[in-house]
């Protein structure tokens, strides 16, 4: 009989780098950039990312719609798992067509109300970032 | 139309005015609004009439009443982090260079505190400016303008912007005439001085209705 862990691991290749995944790139607040899965560097880096989430704030009162992006990652396919109070540089489509471009977006671990670390995987909840220096390298 | 109405309308004429681009103006309460949307003219500033009041003592049983009416300014701006993207999405970058660049970034937080900041003090200072005390209306039209309170909320702490929101109350005191029932002119009155030749009236006046 295959250990609980064991099949959890199982379900989050299905789930989370399986049909539905998305490239993702990270930079570490070392400045070390990763491409390709710890697991199998042959391939890339992926996970599950959801953008066009929508909901109202109930915060302030104020009726305002926010996109709400979502990446999911397998922590096993990370070089180095981001921890609390860590400023994390990433990039992913934001749309799920072929060939989208990745956008940047930069995320701390526990800004998020739902700061999430689960069993095998890591939910970032990223904020979008605008250039204040260069002009922008093509990619 | 109540004064109130007159007096919105102002504002909202007043601060459009006075935008220079810095800010839009929507002149009506709590439509939803994307945050994208906020982001692309920077900020928004709602204004709409939110409460009055009738003092008794300072009103009269027929003729003008006083109205002590509250505008609500609803003030928002998004924000994004802010970084030097020409080094994080570089390939040539040392990974020293995008550890400094990461460390370096903006947060949202700190530009949406920074961008509301500014937007109360514009509006602020539009709308207490002695220049401005009338609105632009009919000298004596309005009195006692004063903002009384400015609160700003917490952060939208979600999503891939940060929102961040204030609110203005601005007061005054205003005679609003009271106009009669919507819908049911009264019938129109003509006086009619020429005195009749008949010499039957004693009045030398006499009055008609048109309407009847």
């Amino acid at each position: 009989m295959i250990a609980l862990r064991e099949q959890i691991e199982k379900d989050l290749i299905d789930t989370i780098e399986g049909e539905f995944r998305m490239t993702v790139e990270l930079t570490s607040p070392d400045g070390e950039k990763q491409t390709m899965s710890k697991n199998n560097p042959t391939e890339k880096l992926y996970g599950y990312s959801r953008y066009s989430s929508l909901s109202l704030n109930p915060e302030t009162g104020e009726m305002i719609i926010v996109n709400k992006p979502v990446v999911i990652l397998r922590i096993t396919s990370l070089n180095r798992v981001p921890v609390s109070g860590e400023r994390w540089f990433i990039k992913f489509a934001t749309s799920p067509v072929a060939g989208s471009p990745l956008q940047s977006f930069v995320f701390t671990p526990d800004r998020a109300i739902e700061h999430g670390q689960d069993i095998g995987f890591i939910k970032i909840y990223p904020q979008r970032i605008e250039n204040d220096g260069g002009p922008e390298p093509v990619s | 139309m109540m004064m109130y109405r007159t007096v919105k309308n102002a504002i909202v004429t007043l601060l459009d005015d006075n935008a220079f681009g810095h800010y839009r103006v929507i002149g009506r309460q709590r439509q939803s609004r994307a945050s994208d949307e906020i982001k692309d003219s920077d900020r928004t500033v709602q204004v709409y009439y939110s409460d009055g009041s009738f003092p008794k003592n300072a009103g009269r049983m027929i003729g003008t009443k006083s109205h002590d009416l509250t505008i609500d300014i609803d003030l928002a701006a998004s924000a994004s982090a802010q970084g030097d993207l020409s080094i994080l999405d570089s390939d040539l970058a040392t990974p020293i260079q995008k550890a400094a660049a990461i460390a370096a970034i903006k947060e949202a937080s700190e530009n949406a505190d920074e961008k509301i900041d500014e937007l109360i003090d514009y509006v602020y200072n539009i709308l207490m400016d002695a220049r401005n005390a009338g609105l632009g209306l009919d000298n004596g039209e309005i009195s006692s303008r004063w903002i009384d309170r400015i609160q700003k909320d917490t952060l939208l702490e979600r999503g891939d912007l940060i929102v961040k929101t204030a609110n203005m109350k601005y007061t005054c005191r205003v005679q609003e005439t009271v106009g009669g029932s919507i819908g049911f002119e009264p019938s129109t009155v003509i006086f009619d001085s020429e005195t009749p030749v008949d010499g039957a009236s004693s009045t030398g006046i006499t009055v008609e209705n048109d309407n009847l």
